[in-house]
């Protein structure tokens, strides 16, 4: 029988590493949106929209 | 290049402000999923709030949150199970061994094990909801800033206390919170020196975090501190050899000027706001101010943009973002305005990275639990309880036992609430959230900060 301190413990470990595996997905869709701005902006720099 | 919520630098942040986690009481379980609701809402907030980018599709992203989200509730579900389960077989032991020297032994087998009586799982969940309602809505409660700041809150209970036998026994709960970009200098010219270093864009900041404490003494707690912490980015132009060239990888002691200045002007403000409400702000602890420097893949991409928007020196770029309010004797370094997509990604990586972090501790005692010598009493339970006890007349309600030890000096309310310092609120509202979630996780850039004494 596992005390209420391992119960925590445990559960507040595996807790944190969904948490964690979320934000590394968050980063990743911020990410996306982010490289497609900073495209977009090389994009007008290549066409001469921004000198 | 996007860094929404790096986790290296929340640990560098977390160090400002938490306490070294030896120090720690261990925290209940019902704290650490509140604290990990509010996370998990944050993340979600944020996702949603990723504006719809033609070309860009992050639906992948969306399901596989959904996913872990999904999992995390089973994992809490299965925490408070075998919770619950640990303490059912705690009190089953323990009150065992009072029926044996008193009551025959047929009476053991009635008692209902507390966490499947409706009205005690009712009673938890709605506990629990207002906990975590409670918590979410501080920490919704905060719109800082133009970038919008972070909020985390941290719960600590006394679990982890050993039990006195008598007397009472003290609960503690850290309000923590990171203000990102609520600084209304763009770029303070004189640092440390200009009237405006410190400044807030949204006073009401303070306000907000003054209501919330507030609401904490009003429930109870008394406020034993305060401790901040600031961080700058950035901001001056000349390193500290006097080349033009600080915050492009060079460090510069003004900004942990302007950062200590940030900590003393909140300071401040804080401990106005929280006078005003009438609530004594006993100590003030100021954390290292912290210059954070840029990457070097974030100065690649400056000098890129630089480049694009037709200057020659990229710190320049940083320069003309940073003089946005322009004072007199600044003439702007191109004809034109910064483009909105250059300005934004000078935001993520600049203003966001200017803030400053709170952290309130407060403290209320409860009552600790206090072991009854075995005794034989008939108690009366309430009618919800009584309904679920096995209708057999071999079990004379006079020899009725309710699932939770007897504690004859506080029977007034039936004990329903699972953990153990929950169990020692008696006397206080039962449906008042008895302890916050915790939290500390900041939101921020990735970049390491540079710690230099002052």
């Amino acid at each position: 029988m596992k005390t209420q301190e391992q119960i925590v413990k445990e559960y507040e470990e595996k807790s944190e590493t969904i948490l964690r595996k979320m934000m590394h997905v968050l980063i990743r869709a911020q990410r996306k949106v982010d490289d497609e701005a900073y495209r977009k902006v090389l994009e007008k720099v290549e066409k001469g929209d921004i000198v | 290049m996007s860094d929404a919520v790096p986790v290296e630098s929340q640990k560098s942040r977390e160090k400002t402000t938490s306490v070294p986690s030896q120090e720690r009481p261990k925290r209940t379980l019902d704290a650490v999923i509140a604290a990990g609701d509010i996370q998990e809402k944050a993340i979600k907030d944020k996702l949603t709030a990723i504006p719809d980018v033609p070309g860009v599709d992050i639906s992948l992203e969306r399901k596989e949150i959904d996913t872990l989200a999904r999992e995390r509730r089973e994992l809490s579900a299965a925490a408070d199970d075998d919770l619950a389960a640990f303490w059912a077989q705690t009190r089953g032991a323990a009150q065992k061994d009072e029926l044996d020297s008193t009551v025959p032994t047929n009476i053991d087998s009635p008692r209902t094990e507390s966490s499947n009586v409706p009205e005690v799982q009712a009673r938890r969940a709605s506990i629990r909801r207002q906990v975590a309602s409670a918590l979410t809505a501080m920490a919704l409660a905060i719109p800082f800033g133009v970038g919008g700041g972070t909020t985390a809150f941290a719960s600590e209970g006394s679990a982890a206390r050993p039990p006195a036998a008598m007397g009472e026994g003290r609960e503690h709960i850290a309000v923590t919170d990171a203000i990102t970009g609520p600084l209304l200098e763009k770029y303070a010219r004189l640092f440390a020196a200009d009237e405006k270093a410190g400044r807030l864009v949204h006073p009401e900041a303070v306000g907000v975090i003054a209501d919330v404490t507030k609401n904490l003494v009003n429930q109870g707690y008394v406020l034993d501190g305060a401790t901040i912490g600031a961080q700058s980015s950035d901001e001056a132009h000349k390193s500290d050899k006097k080349q033009e060239n600080a915050g492009l990888g060079a460090t510069n002691k003004e900004n942990i000027k302007l950062a200590g200045k940030r900590e003393t002007v909140f300071g401040g403000l804080l401990k106005s706001a929280l006078e005003a409400k009438g609530i004594t702000l006993p100590s003030i602890t100021m954390t290292e101010p912290i210059e954070n420097i840029l990457t070097d893949k974030e100065i690649d991409e400056i000098k890129m943009m630089a480049e694009a928007v037709g200057l020659s020196n990229p710190y320049w770029l940083t320069e003309e973002y940073n003089r946005e309010e322009h004072p007199k004797d600044f003439k702007p370094m191109t004809d034109t305005p910064l483009p909105p997509d250059v300005v934004k990604r000078l935001d993520h990586m600049l203003r966001d990275e200017r803030k400053v972090t709170v952290a309130l501790e407060l403290h209320r005692n409860i009552p600790h639990f206090e072991p009854v010598p075995p005794q034989r009493k008939d108690i009366q339970l309430p009618p919800a309880l009584l309904a679920t006890l096995p209708d057999n007349p071999s079990y004379p309600q006079s020899h009725y036992f309710p699932a939770q030890t007897i504690r004859p000096q506080h029977v007034s309310q039936p004990d329903i609430i699972r953990q153990q310092p929950r169990e020692h609120n008696m006397g206080k509202d039962a449906n008042q959230p008895s302890r916050g979630g915790k939290i500390a996780r900041s939101h921020g850039g990735d970049r390491q900060g540079k710690r230099v004494s002052r």
